[in-house]
């Protein structure tokens, strides 16, 4: 068996923590909770053989008043950048984010949930950030915490990619 | 050898270059003229000239004995160590700037260890002395813990914080650093743990949290995290960290335990902690290097630990025992010679003591002393006082009776004795010390009463003569007018002459000493002197007579007559009187001489 530390980064209120408790426990709220410092979780998964226990850590969304401290980063092996299309500035968040994180440790594994998907009818996608966002060069995913909608597929992904790495 | 080379050639082309310039065939007929002086060597010549032209050759042809040459100068003098010395400072320096972390961690193994070592060293000094101080307790525990506290001068708490030193390792992680996953887990048997990758990531998470959320030091790290009775201790490690939950006060040697066994488990395992992937297979030591952190002292253990005997604190206590137990028997025998001496004293004939203060140095007592008391001799220096007397006249019988000898000032064979105002004397006194004896103002040294019965009053020869002399001389007898005899009643005087006479004869006779006696008869101027003298005479022998009747050797006896002079009373002019005086034998004569030629008429009556 193999651990892995995994972080999820993303602006405020994108969904994080829901991502987590919806692949960890399948469990949806609509409360609201907002994360302070770190949440750590544990998800064990088995790929192509190898099984991987996945520590994940659930960083405090950033927002204006609130810097992510990187130093969460140090050791992890990937990271799922989530963004809430519902609000456009968090992709320019997540934009930052990424910048900050390949800064801090390198090019590592990552994979970009674009979430809430089931309201995907009120995203305001602009063409702009389309591009950057396939400028990124990573794996994006469309995911939904409250439906569960890939949001296996995003960990998978991410776990994958870490052991082909 | 190089510069002389650069010169050569820059000489050569210095040489050259106007040649070619203004003449250029003559180039190639010195090449050849060259070849022709130097033949094969021309081409070493010109290779060596391009190596040290080249720096790329020069400097790969010098590496080649650079480390050479400079293990062949060390060898020789110091002179490469102060060369470089400068630039290693500067290069080492530069490192740390760049990046402490790299020296840090391989300076890891050698460095904690011995700051390890040197800060034990001063804790285990310090709680030697401590530990020393707490086992030497000797009384039952609280009892002894309090004495602790007051005797190390601690506070209880601490005391008792020491005592139960008792802890219980529930879980000990080691958790990689970087990523905070677990690397290995152990917990004792009867915990029930949480997940331990979630707890190693969230102790990870929660280091990072404090250093990021306050501001510290990039050096400081989190060591101990305490909830309760429960404690994180963490020791951190270039690669690892160790934590362990514990419940309890952990001795200060566990902590020792934990950075050894971290550092262990870094020697063993330094490299794959660096290249850490997450895959935990290849630690398969880790759970035997780990185990002694998993440990626990229970209060037994504690107690069963090997507990020297406080022979320091026994000794110290007996000699304690035995020192108070001395000076309070010292300080009671002090008093209590004290007081002794004080009774003595007050025994004594002629003191009192009338207060004492027996804390002071010298220890102070006051009373009564009478002059002619003696106070008793003190056994011993210890009882050096300071005192203060007044006088008094003490009616005590035997200062009494010192007065009264001082007084009378008895001879050895004079015995006074003094009983209740009454005063016996006994055994022989003088005669003349019996006389001061009567006058003596008895009354004033509290004689109510005098008892001389059994007292010989005796009398030195020369003054029982003296006396019987002079009472001799006092004696007359008176007669009738007109007749030579005496009356009946001058017998008693007459006998008390007779007495006297013969008693000093008795006295005087063994010693050849003559008492003589004259014996002179008067008369009144009545009637003619013949009849008168006739009648003094007749008186005189008389008397001669009788003394004679009564015993009295009349050797040295004379008789005489005196006629009484006009004017003298009848009474005193008809009457014998008597002198006796003592003579030797030898001025016998002269007195006789002197006798003869005094005025009176002598008759020569010798009997």
């Amino acid at each position: 068996m193999i651990q892995k530390k995994i972080c999820l980064l993303g602006g405020f209120s994108v969904g994080k923590t829901s991502l987590i408790k919806r692949y960890v426990s399948s469990i949806f709220d609509e409360k609201y909770l907002t994360t302070v410092g770190v949440k750590i979780d544990k998800k064990q998964v088995e790929i192509e053989n190898t099984k991987v226990n996945m520590m994940i850590w659930d960083l405090a969304g950033e927002d204006d008043f609130c810097r992510l401290q990187m130093s969460y980063l140090r050791g992890a092996s990937g990271y799922i950048l989530v963004a809430d299309p519902t609000r456009p500035h968090t992709l320019d968040k997540l934009f930052c984010l990424h910048k900050r994180a390949q800064k801090t440790i390198g090019n590592i594994p990552a994979v970009i949930a674009l979430n809430k998907h089931d309201l995907v009818d009120q995203w305001l996608l602009s063409d702009s950030h389309l591009d950057e966002l396939n400028e990124l060069q990573q794996p994006i995913l469309k995911t939904s915490a409250k439906t569960g909608d890939q949001v296996q597929s995003l960990f998978i992904d991410l776990a994958s990619q870490m052991l082909s790495d | 050898m190089a510069p002389a080379m650069e010169l050569s050639a820059r000489d050569e082309s210095a040489q050259s270059t106007p040649i070619v310039d203004s003449v250029g065939a003559t180039t190639t007929e010195l090449q050849t003229l060259r070849k022709l002086l130097l033949g094969a060597e021309y081409q070493e010549l010109l290779q060596l000239k391009q190596q040290l032209e080249n720096p790329n050759q020069y400097s790969l042809s010098i590496s080649k004995i650079v480390s050479e040459a400079i293990a062949i100068r060390a060898q020789q003098d110091t002179s490469i160590a102060q060369a470089l010395g400068p630039t290693i400072e500067g290069a080492i320096d530069q490192s740390i700037k760049s990046n402490p972390k790299a020296l840090a961690d391989s300076l890891y193994p050698v460095m904690g260890p011995a700051i390890r070592k040197s800060i034990f060293e001063t804790i285990s000094a310090m709680l030697e002395g401590f530990n020393q101080a707490v086992e030497q307790s000797l009384s039952p525990r609280s009892l002894g813990w309090r004495i602790d506290a007051w005797r190390t001068g601690k506070t209880y708490s601490e005391i008792v914080f020491l005592k139960t030193l008792v802890y219980r390792v529930e879980q000990v992680f080691l958790i990689h650093r970087d990523t905070g996953l677990v690397l290995q887990h152990l917990e004792s048997s009867d915990i029930i743990s949480k997940d331990p990758d979630l707890v190693s990531a969230m102790l990870t998470a929660i280091q990072d949290f404090i250093a990021d959320s306050f501001q510290t030091s990039g050096e400081d790290q989190l060591s101990t995290l305490q909830l309760g009775d429960l404690r994180i201790l963490v020791e951190q490690g270039p690669s690892a960290v160790i934590a362990t939950a514990v419940r309890g006060n952990v001795t200060p040697d566990y902590r020792l335990r934990l950075s050894e066994t971290l550092e262990q488990c870094h020697q063993q395992y330094g490299q794959e902690f660096q290249n850490y992937e997450g895959d935990n297979t290849v630690f398969v030591k880790l759970p035997e290097l780990m185990r002694p952190c998993l440990s626990s002292l229970k209060q037994d253990d504690v107690e069963a630990l090997p507990k020297k005997v406080p022979w320091i604190a026994i000794v110290a206590l007996l000699m304690i025992t035995v020192l108070s137990a001395f000076w309070w028997y010292q300080g009671n025998l002090r008093h209590t010679q004290w007081q002794q001496w004080i009774e003595r004293l007050n025994a004594t004939p002629g003191v009192v003591v009338t207060g004492s203060d027996l804390s002071a140095d010298p220890v102070l007592i006051r009373g009564l002393k009478d002059p002619l008391a003696t106070l008793p001799a003190a056994d011993s220096a210890a009882l050096d006082a300071q005192y203060r007397w007044s006088t008094f006249y003490s009616t005590d019988q035997a200062i009494q009776y010192q007065r009264i000898e001082q007084l009378l000032k008895p001879s050895e064979n004079t015995t006074l004795a003094f009983d209740d105002g009454v005063l016996s004397v006994s055994g022989v006194a003088q005669y003349d010390w019996y006389q001061t004896f009567k006058r003596a103002p008895l009354a004033l040294v509290g004689v109510s009463q005098k008892v001389t019965k059994s007292l010989r009053v005796e009398e030195s020869n020369q003054i029982f003569i003296d006396r019987y002399l002079s009472d001799l001389a006092s004696v007359s007898v008176d007669f009738e007018v007109g007749r030579a005899a005496f009356d009946e009643a001058k017998i008693p005087k007459l006998y008390y002459l007779a007495n006297r006479v013969r008693q000093l004869q008795d006295v005087l006779l063994p010693k050849r000493q003559k008492l003589k006696i004259r014996i002179t008869g008067s008369t009144d101027s009545l009637g003619t002197d013949a009849e008168n003298k006739k009648l003094g005479l007749a008186r005189a022998d008389n008397v001669a007579r009788y003394l004679s009747q009564q015993g009295v050797i009349l050797t040295n006896l004379k008789t005489a007559f005196h006629l009484s002079q006009v004017g003298q009373s009848d009474e005193q002019a008809r009457r014998i009187t008597v002198e006796a005086w003592v003579e030797n034998t030898e001025l016998e004569a002269i007195n006789r001489v002197l006798s003869s030629q005094s005025g009176d008429t002598m008759s020569g009556l010798e009997l």
